[in-house]
């Protein structure tokens, strides 16, 4: 079993490299990404699960890093926007979201950007309704969803 | 779930004294006996965080089951599916064996949160918080399932319409844990849907119908049954409705229905309105189950 009653040593591969952190029982991975590791990328929004801004990839899979505490993190990989600057897939990205206008204020868009990312190195054949129901994971309270929906279909156009 | 004025908002959760990860559910059992009301148990977190940063729950101690390897599957045991506590949502939803046995619980999860959500929310999460709201209760019920306990003094399974008490009140005791349901497989063919009235895709339902109809041995013999969720306090169960049916129709159904489901106001919808989804959604499903009205 692992666990203590004091502060836990966690160590995670963040954006492909391993760090260490001593966090609190109570610390969510949201918190540990923006405060100690300095992603801020990771959006705060709702911090109830709904509005999908603090998404980031946890093994693979984007989940929602408000609702996870990192002492569960141990061992595990985590990936945010920040990760994917310098990428194939981030300049394929960046292509589509600019010609499709995909933002507004940009408050969405890195949890966006990591769903376009997913699609194009997991589900690379997915259909319209896949890319829509992922979607529906991620509030955005400015576009209408539209020029998103079309980035994210040209983003795996052509992978 | 509480509705927060911006001004009291609180962004983070309280002081925690312990976190701890059991790899068996024997270490967890004498774990969770040893800290007793001190202790709360974290699957996938999409309740259980949101409750602690509201303040609603004043627990010292998270035990993460997340990594006992028994809690977690979904398999095929006799005339039995049993799912694990800690298998999530999506991998019920794209689980072949449920799509083909349990076609009702795969209805209900495609209609559950979001998929990111569904990703890290479990089943034994969604049965042990025990929202009048929750999806899973619906089909589970309608299938008869057993709820399978376990704490240092043993083993054992309660059947789901005696598991919830209230408003998130569950039979369990501290020390107990859920290990998983126990679904019987319907023996002869079944017709079943649900209806889900919400305000998104996302959002918990307003009001939640299940039906199913179970056809038996004989021609004509069937089993008739409808659940429904966010209309009481606790998700209601009602089996052997097909003798109503034959007698009276629809309106016979829902004069039995309409004396149990007592829904409230909230911010979701009026209590007015969640009755005239109980009216309006029960016959739809016995139109689409059953052809008459
Ligand atoms: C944005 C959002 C949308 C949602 N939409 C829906 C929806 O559409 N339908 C729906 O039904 N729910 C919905 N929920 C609620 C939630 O996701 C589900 O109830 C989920 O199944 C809870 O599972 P969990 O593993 O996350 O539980 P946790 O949060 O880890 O735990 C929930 C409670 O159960 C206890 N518990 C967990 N596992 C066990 C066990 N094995 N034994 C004993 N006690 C246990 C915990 O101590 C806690 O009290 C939603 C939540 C969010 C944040
Ligand atoms: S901040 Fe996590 S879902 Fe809104
Ligand atoms: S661009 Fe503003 S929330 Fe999506």
């Amino acid at each position: 079993m692992s666990g203590t009653d004091g502060e836990i040593q966690v160590k995670l591969k963040v954006n492909g490299r391993m760090r260490e952190v001593r966090v609190k029982p109570n610390e969510r991975l949201i918190d540990t990404l923006r405060e100690k590791l300095g992603l801020k990328s990771v959006k705060m929004g709702c911090l109830t699960g709904e509005c999908g801004t603090c998404t980031v990839l946890y093994n693979g899979q984007p989940v929602k890093s408000c609702l996870v505490l990192t002492a569960e993190a141990d061992g595990k990989e985590v990936i945010t926007v920040e990760g994917l600057a310098g990428s194939d897939e981030m300049r394929r990205i960046t292509e589509v979201f600019a010609r499709n206008n995909a933002f507004q204020c940009g408050f969405c868009t890195p949890a966006f950007v990591l769903l376009a990312y997913w699609l194009m190195k997991v589900k690379p054949k997915a259909t319209d309704e896949e890319i829509l129901e992922a979607s529906n994971s991620i509030l955005c309270r400015c576009t209408g969803y539209t020029q998103i929906l079309q980035a994210l279909k040209e983003a795996i156009s052509r992978v | 779930m509480k509705v927060e004025s911006p001004l009291t908002f609180r962004t983070t959760l309280p002081e925690l004294e312990g976190y701890f990860r059991p790899k068996s559910l024997d270490e967890a059992l004498s774990l969770l006996s040893e800290l007793g009301e001190r202790a709360k148990i974290y699957a996938g977190g999409t309740d259980l965080l949101i409750d602690m940063r509201l303040r609603n729950i004043g627990n010292k101690v998270v035990v993460d089951i997340k990594e006992i390897n028994e809690l977690r599957g979904i398999r095929e045991e006799g005339d039995s599916i049993f799912i694990g506590a800690t298998t999530t949502i999506h991998e019920i939803k794209t689980s072949s064996l449920i799509a083909s046995r349990l076609p009702l619980l795969k209805q209900v999860v495609e209609r559950f949160a979001d998929q990111f959500i569904r990703t890290r929310a479990t089943v034994g999460g969604n049965l042990c918080n025990a929202s009048p709201a929750a999806d899973t209760p619906l089909a589970l019920l309608i299938y008869g399932s057993e709820v399978e306990i376990a704490s240092v003094a043993g083993r054992k399974r309660v059947p789901i319409k005696d598991f919830f008490k209230g408003v998130k009140r569950t039979i369990l005791a501290p020390g107990e844990l859920v290990t998983g349901v126990r679904v019987p497989v319907p023996q002869g063919r079944q017709r079943v849907k649900y209806l889900r009235f919400d305000r998104s895709s996302e959002d918990l339902m307003i009001v939640g119908i299940a039906g199913a109809v179970f056809e038996g041995r004989e021609p004509g013999d069937f089993e008739f049954s409808l659940s429904y969720g966010a209309v009481a306090p606790t998700p209601l169960l009602f089996k052997g409705l097909q003798d109503a049916y034959k007698r009276g129709g629809a309106d016979e159904v829902l004069k039995i229905v309409k004396e149990k489901v007592s829904p409230i106001s909230d911010v979701r919808a009026s209590k007015e309105y969640r009755m005239h989804l109980v009216e309006v959604g029960t016959r739809l499903i016995i139109k689409e189950l059953l052809g008459g009205v």
